[in-house]
C-alpha cells in the first residue's frame, strides 16, 4: 500500500520550557485506510493531527506528507490541497457568517468550479441533516449542529485524505452513525484516506486498523482485533474494550467462554450459540 | 418542595429576525433534591438552552425558574442566590475557561462567594485532583491544554463551589474512557456525599443508564418522555424515532433475544447483561 503520510523519528513541544509532547515518534499512514488513533487525554492525539498538515512543524524529525516535507511552508498550499481537516472544537474551524458559506470556504480554495461548489456544499450539508439550516449563522447554532457543519466543510472538499478530530463528540446517535457511516462511503466509493481521532470505541471497530497513542508515543498499532486483545493493557493507558467484548470478558469470569473476542453485538451473538451448542 | 422548578418556558433565539427559533416551547419540570437526572435529546433539541435557564443566564420570554419555591428573577437577590447554588458546566470548556492559570480559574467561584483563603485553596486543590488531574497542572494556562484536559478544568471550577444543584452540559464529551467512567462515579458519589441534585445531558446511552435516577428527553424545543431508565429505554421505537438509541449493550440483548434466547427483561447495562445470562444458562443446565 502507498504511504501517503511518514513521521520520522518526530519530536515536538510547545515552548522550549516545556517536556516534549511527542517522542521520537515514527507513525506512516496509508492511502485507502480508515485509520482510527486511540489515546488517553493528553497523550498527543490533536498534536499529531496538526502536524500531518502542517499547521504545527516538527522540534526535530520531519513528517512527510504526499512527498512533501511539512517543514517547507511553500509545501503549506499543496499539502492542505491533499489533506482536508476537523478540528476537536468547531468554532476554531468557522469562518463564515454564513452557514452554506462556511461550507463552500474549502472548495472555492480548491479553485472548483462555481456549480461543482454549489453540489458538493448541497450534497455534504444534506450528509450531515443541516441542508435546512444552509442560511443561518453557524455561530447562532447549537453545539453538535456547529460540528456537522465543520464535518460537511471537509466531506465538500474530497480532499485525498480526510483528518478528524473527535468529529462526533457532541452529536446524538444518530448523528454518530450517520457519520460514520458517510465517512465510510468515501473511503468505499472515492478512495480517501480517513484518520479518526476518536473516545469511542464503537468506531475504532469499523476501522481497518488502530493506533494507540500513551504519552506522547505510539504504543499499540493493528487491526482492531489486535488492539482489543488485552483489556488491561488498554485500561492501564485510559481505555476500554468495546461494550460486547467487555460482556464477554465478564461471562468469561463466571466460567462462561464465548470465542472469538466478539467486538460487535452480531459477533456475540454468534459466539453465544456457539457456546451453547456446544453445551446442548 | 422541588430544589428547582420549570414553570412553562418559553423562548426564542433571534426574535424579530427571518431566523427567530422557537427554542423552548412550554417546558414545565421539577428536580427534587437529591436526584440524578439525564437529560437528552436530538442534537438542537433545545437542551443546552433549558440548562441555561436553570441558573438565570438566559432569560425566558415567558414562563419561570423558581430556586427551593422561589423566582429566581424575583430580584436582584434571588438571582445572585441561584447563581451560587446552581453550578452550571458548559457544553464546550472554551465557554468557561477564562483565567490565566488553572488554580485562578477554579478558585473563581469560591472566591466570588466570599469563602476563607483557606478554604478556596482546599476546595481548589480538591477538585482540581478529583477531576484526575495531577498538581502540575494548577500553574499552567487553562488554554494550553489538550481538549479532555479543559473538559476537566471546567468541571473542577464548577465542582469547587460545592453547588446544591450541579449542572452539566455533555461533561463525559472529549474524556477518554477511564476519564470517563472517573466521570460518572464523580457524579455519584458526589450525590451520595452531599445529598445533591445532579443534572447532566448526555448523548451516551450507555453511561446514562449507569448512573441517572430518571431520564429526560427532548425533542424539538419540547419534552417527550420522562421517567426512570427503564420506563424510558423501554421504548426502543419511540427512542429511535427520537434520533436516539438504546444502549450498545441493550442493542446486544435484543439480538439475542431475535436469535430465540429466551433471556426475559431488557437490560441496559453491562453488570445487567452478565446477571441475566448467566441465570439464563444456569436455568438451561448450560453452565
Ligand atoms: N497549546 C498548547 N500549549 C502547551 N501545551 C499544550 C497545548 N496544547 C496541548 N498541550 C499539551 O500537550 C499534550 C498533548 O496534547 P494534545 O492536545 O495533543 O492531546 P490529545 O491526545 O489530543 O488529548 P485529548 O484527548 O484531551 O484531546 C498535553 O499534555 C497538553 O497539556
Ligand atoms: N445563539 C443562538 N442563536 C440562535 N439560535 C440558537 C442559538 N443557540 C442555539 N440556537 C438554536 O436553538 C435550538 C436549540 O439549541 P440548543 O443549543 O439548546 O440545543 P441542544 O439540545 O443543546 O443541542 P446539542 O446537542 O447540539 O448541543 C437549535 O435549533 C439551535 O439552532
Ligand atoms: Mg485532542
Ligand atoms: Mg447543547
Amino acid at each position: 500500500m502507498n504511504k501517503i503520510i511518514e513521521f520520522k523519528n518526530v519530536s515536538f513541544s510547545y515552548s522550549e520550557e516545556e517536556e516534549a509532547v511527542l517522542q521520537n515518534l515514527d507513525l506512516d499512514f496509508y492511502e485507502g485506510q480508515f485509520t482510527c488513533v486511540l489515546g488517553h487525554n493528553g497523550s498527543g492525539k490533536s498534536t499529531m493531527a496538526k502536524l500531518i498538515n502542517a499547521l504545527y512543524i516538527p522540534t526535530s524529525g520531519t513528517v512527510i506528507s504526499y512527498g512533501l516535507d511539512t517543514a517547507d511552508e511553500k509545501n503549506e498550499i499543496p499539502i492542505r490541497r491533499n489533506i482536508g481537516m476537523v478540528f476537536q472544537n468547531p468554532d476554531n474551524q468557522i469562518v463564515a457568517t454564513i452557514v452554506e458559506d462556511d461550507v463552500a470556504f474549502g472548495p472555492e480554495n480548491l479553485g472548483l468550479p462555481r456549480d461543482e461548489i454549489r453540489k458538493r456544499v448541497d450534497e455534504a450539508l444534506k450528509a450531515v441533516n443541516m441542508y435546512e439550516y444552509r442560511y443561518h449563522e453557524p455561530h447562532r447554532l447549537s453545539g453538535g449542529q456547529k460540528q456537522r457543519i465543520a464535518i460537511a466543510g471537509v466531506i465538500a472538499m474530497k480532499t485525498n485524505c480526510i483528518v478528524l478530530d473527535e468529529p462526533t463528540a457532541m452529536l446524538d446517535p444518530k448523528g454518530r452513525r450517520e457519520v460514520i457511516e458517510t465517512l465510510l462511503k468515501l473511503k468505499n466509493e472515492y478512495g480517501i484516506s480517513v484518520i479518526l481521532v476518536t473516545h469511542f470505541m464503537d468506531e475504532a471497530v469499523k476501522a481497518d486498523r488502530v493506533v494507540v497513542m500513551n504519552d506522547g508515543k505510539v504504543c499499540l498499532d493493528g487491526t482492531p482485533a489486535q488492539v482489543f486483545s488485552n483489556a488491561s493493557h488498554l485500561e492501564s493507558m485510559g481505555l476500554t474494550v468495546p461494550k460486547p467484548l467487555e460482556l464477554a470478558y465478564q461471562l468469561q469470569k463466571n466460567g462462561v467462554r464465548i470465542n472469538g473476542e466478539p467486538l460487535t453485538a452480531a459477533e456475540f451473538v454468534d459466539g453465544f450459540k456457539n457456546y451453547v451448542e456446544n453445551r446442548g | 418542595m422541588s430544589v428547582l422548578s420549570v414553570k412553562n418556558l418559553i423562548y426564542g433565539y433571534s426574535k424579530g429576525t427571518p431566523f427567530e427559533k422557537g427554542a423552548l416551547k412550554g417546558v414545565s419540570v421539577d428536580f427534587e433534591k437529591g436526584e440524578i437526572v439525564a437529560l437528552i435529546g436530538h442534537t438542537g433539541s433545545g437542551k443546552s438552552t433549558l440548562l441555561q435557564h436553570l441558573n438565570g443566564l438566559l432569560k425566558p420570554d415567558s414562563g419561570d425558574v423558581l430556586f427551593e419555591g422561589e423566582s429566581i428573577h424575583k430580584s436582584k437577590q434571588t438571582l445572585r442566590n441561584c447563581r451560587f447554588n446552581v453550578g452550571l458546566c458548559f457544553q464546550y470548556p472554551e465557554q468557561q475557561l477564562f483565567d490565566s492559570t488553572v488554580y485562578k480559574d477554579v478558585a473563581f467561584g469560591p472566591a466570588n462567594m466570599g469563602l476563607p483563603a483557606e478554604e478556596i485553596d482546599k476546595r481548589v486543590k480538591d477538585s482540581v485532583a478529583y477531576v484526575g488531574l495531577s498538581e502540575d497542572y494548577l500553574e499552567k494556562s487553562p488554554f494550553d491544554l489538550s481538549g479532555g484536559e479543559k473538559r476537566r478544568v471546567a468541571i473542577a471550577g464548577v465542582l469547587s463551589m460545592e453547588p446544591k444543584v450541579l449542572i452539566l452540559d455533555e461533561p463525559t464529551a472529549g474524556l477518554d474512557p477511564v476519564g470517563k467512567n472517573n466521570l460518572l462515579k464523580l457524579i455519584k458519589d458526589y450525590n451520595n456525599k452531599t445529598g445533591n441534585t445532579v443534572i447532566f445531558v448526555s448523548h451516551n446511552m450507555d453511561d446514562v443508564a449507569l448512573v441517572a435516577d430518571k431520564v429526560i428527553v427532548m425533542n424539538d424545543g419540547e419534552i417527550a418522555m420522562e421517567g426512570t431508565v427503564e420506563e424510558v429505554y423501554s421504548q426502543g421505537e419511540k427512542l429511535a424515532g427520537l434520533g436516539l438509541d438504546v444502549p450498545e449493550i441493550t442493542s446486544v440483548f435484543i439480538e439475542l433475544k431475535n436469535a430465540g434466547f429466551d433471556l426475559g427483561k431488557t437490560e441496559y447495562t453491562v453488570d445487567g447483561a452478565k446477571e441475566s445470562i448467566i441465570k439464563f444458562l444456569s436455568e438451561g443446565g448450560l453452565l
